[in-house]
């Protein structure tokens, strides 16, 4: 059991110097400005065609131009809040702004991300409960649904509310996000996609887990077949699919920017596409990251003090 | 038994796409001239209506605003929308292994390096990098026309995908160079190219076949968020349709993204123009998918 513990590295056995601590640190140190020159480098992606901020520049490829940008983008970044203000296409951004849009695009984001979970737990019980032809059949709707990409799904969706609205005059849910937040239908929209994806993979692990002995053994001590599930195999699969939680985040946001341009929602993602400033375009890059660092940190920790047999 | 079945399976879905590719071009090249738009018909009651038409036996799914039968305009950017996703993804796979192959080989500290300067390329979604490419689209469109464009999105749609694929084979290389067979090999004098074309790339090579698919459904996606945007590959025209209060842009090429993405303004009024090109990417990627299950099995 030791020998697992130290093979996982869970017990640094080594004795921590100062010289390592500084070493640590310096890496990463080293580490995030390196990144943080990197999202300049994405921020100013548009000057590497363009000659100059004005309307009517050349177009062409301008590196010397472009390296010019990331720098001014980085310094720009240091007096980030001694601005004032900035205006681009009739919309004042400042701090306020920007964190009030980022809390709510957040919000929606991270929203979608729970029920998504919520709805997959659920569903793999279901799953669990089914026959084994029925099994088969949920598989192939899965990988049916699957092949449909989230804009389509999100523009069957709108016009499903739409001609539900047309017949019956029933209004289920609002729908465009001008004057004050909708949440309801873009946190719907937003969790179908990783909802498929992740049963996917939540039920590809159910039947994995399946065949391993301990259930066996739990059902040969005489536990019933629905408290070994809801226990010990449910609690499992969460965590194997907390795993993917990159690769979900990935997607979700790339769906969220559309989500708020289809449904005319004043979020964030906005800022990504009509900003025309480096420096604003970084920051707001480094603010969709954050809580990607942030999810991948709490569920890597989670998952380090498991102790399994996967991988 | 399962073996053959799975085969024949593949190369059904793939002589399939290769008709649809044949008939796109057949189409093109030989009844495109002689199909005129519909302009006005009778309808049940006797009275004569404009399009767009719902879909009905003479147009199976539908028409556009200006008439045209959507199923023979679907057929037309069959070859542009497979053609492109086909390039973008075998170039993307290429690149990566040949960048992938590079950065296993660089020296730790630089590699580490530059593994974290990829990191946020790989974790912004790529639709984000194209679109701060895209506003050059419009003036390459204006002055070099719709080939360079083409040629331009092209490069753009391939480049974005390459720094995560390139991190995956990266990783997946330096797995196998750590069996023992590789250490034999290099005792025995092989270079590093030797040892990537002869020892990595074959062992990766039932996988590559996945990766290709997954990178042209990828494509896809990319493509469609693109056209949402307003985004066209092939550029716009301004102001196509008959009879529409403001300028709507159109997609030059036709590929179905961009099917998809001029007419989203029509999702209420008219929902088949958006519904049948995005039925006919929903069939594309469903294709594509089975050839990767069947794929998947095989190396299983």
């Amino acid at each position: 059991m030791v020998a697992l513990f130290k093979a996982k590295g869970v017990f640094k056995i080594e004795k921590i110097t100062p010289v390592h601590v500084l070493k640590l640190t310096f890496i990463s140190i080293v580490k995030l400005m390196v990144m943080i020159i990197s999202i300049c480098s994405i921020a100013s992606l548009p000057y590497l065609l363009t000659s100059s901020k004005m309307e009517e520049a050349a177009v062409g490829f301008f590196p010397v131009n472009y390296v010019q940008e990331i720098a001014a983008a980085l310094i720009g970044l240091l007096s980030f809040y001694d601005r004032e203000e900035t205006t681009f296409r009739g919309v004042h951004i400042d701090m306020g702004y920007m964190l009030e849009a980022y809390q709510y695009s957040m919000s929606i984001l991270l929203m979608s991300l729970g029920i998504a979970f919520v709805v997959v737990l659920i569903f793999t019980y279901l799953y669990h409960l089914l026959t084994n032809r029925m099994k088969k059949f949920a598989k192939w709707i899965l990988v049916f649904l699957d092949c449909i990409p989230d804009v389509i799904l999100i523009l069957i969706f709108q016009l499903s509310v739409i001609l539900l609205y047309k017949e019956t005059g029933f209004k289920l849910l609002k729908l465009y996000g001008i004057g004050n937040d909708v949440y309801l239908l873009p946190v719907i929209c937003l969790s179908i996609t990783p909802t498929v994806l992740l049963l996917k993979i939540s039920l590809r692990i159910h039947d994995d887990e399946q065949r391993k002995e301990y259930i066996d053994f739990a059902l040969s001590k005489g536990l019933s077949r629905q408290y070994v599930f809801l226990i010990h195999v449910l609690r499992n699969i969460f965590f194997s699919i907390t795993n993917h939680v990159g690769l979900i985040y990935w997607m979700m946001l790339s769906g969220l920017i559309v989500i708020e341009y289809l449904f005319v929602i004043q979020g964030f993602t906005m800022i990504l596409y009509r900003a025309n400033d480096s420096s604003i375009l970084a920051i707001a890059i480094m603010l969709f990251l954050i809580p990607y660092v942030l999810l991948q940190g709490v569920f890597s920790q989670i998952n380090k003090r498991r102790v399994n047999d996967e991988n | 038994m399962m073996k053959t079945n799975s085969n024949t399976l593949i190369y059904s879905v793939l002589v399939l796409l290769l008709l649809l590719l044949t008939a796109s071009f057949v189409y093109e090249w030989g009844f495109k001239e002689g199909v005129k738009p519909v302009n006005m018909k009778p309808d049940a009651a006797g009275e004569m209506v404009s399009p767009p038409f719902p879909p009905s036996f003479d147009h199976p799914l539908g028409t556009d605003r200006n008439g045209n039968d959507l199923s023979l305009r679907i057929l037309n950017g069959a070859k542009y929308t497979l053609i492109f996703v086909f390039g973008v993804g075998l170039l993307r796979v290429v690149f990566s292994i040949f960048f992938g192959a590079l950065l296993t080989f660089t020296w730790k500290p630089i590699r580490k390096l530059i593994e974290t300067f990829m990191q946020p390329y790989i974790n912004i979604p790529a639709f984000i990098l194209v679109y701060f490419l895209a506003f050059a689209f419009l003036p390459i469109d204006e002055t070099h026309g719709m080939v360079p464009l083409m040629s331009f999105q092209f490069l753009v749609l391939t480049l974005v995908g390459i720094p995560l694929l390139m991190m995956v084979f990266s990783k997946e290389f330096g797995e196998i160079l750590k069996m023992e067979y590789i250490h034999a090999s290099f005792q025995l004098g092989a270079s590093k190219r030797h040892i990537v074309l002869k020892h990595i790339i074959p062992v990766l090579r039932p996988r590559l076949m996945i990766v290709l698919l997954q990178q042209m459904i990828s494509a896809l996606i990319l493509l469609l968020h693109l056209g949402v945007f307003q985004i066209f590959i092939g550029g716009e025209l301004e102001g196509g349709i008959i009879g529409a209060d403001e300028d709507l842009s159109l997609s030059k090429s036709g590929e179905w993204a961009g099917m998809v993405g001029q007419s989203i303004s029509d999702l209420v009024t008219a929902p088949w123009i958006v519904l049948a090109p995005s039925l006919a990417f929903v069939g594309l990627i469903l294709l594509l998918n089975i050839i990767i299950r069947q794929v998947d099995a095989k190396i299983a």
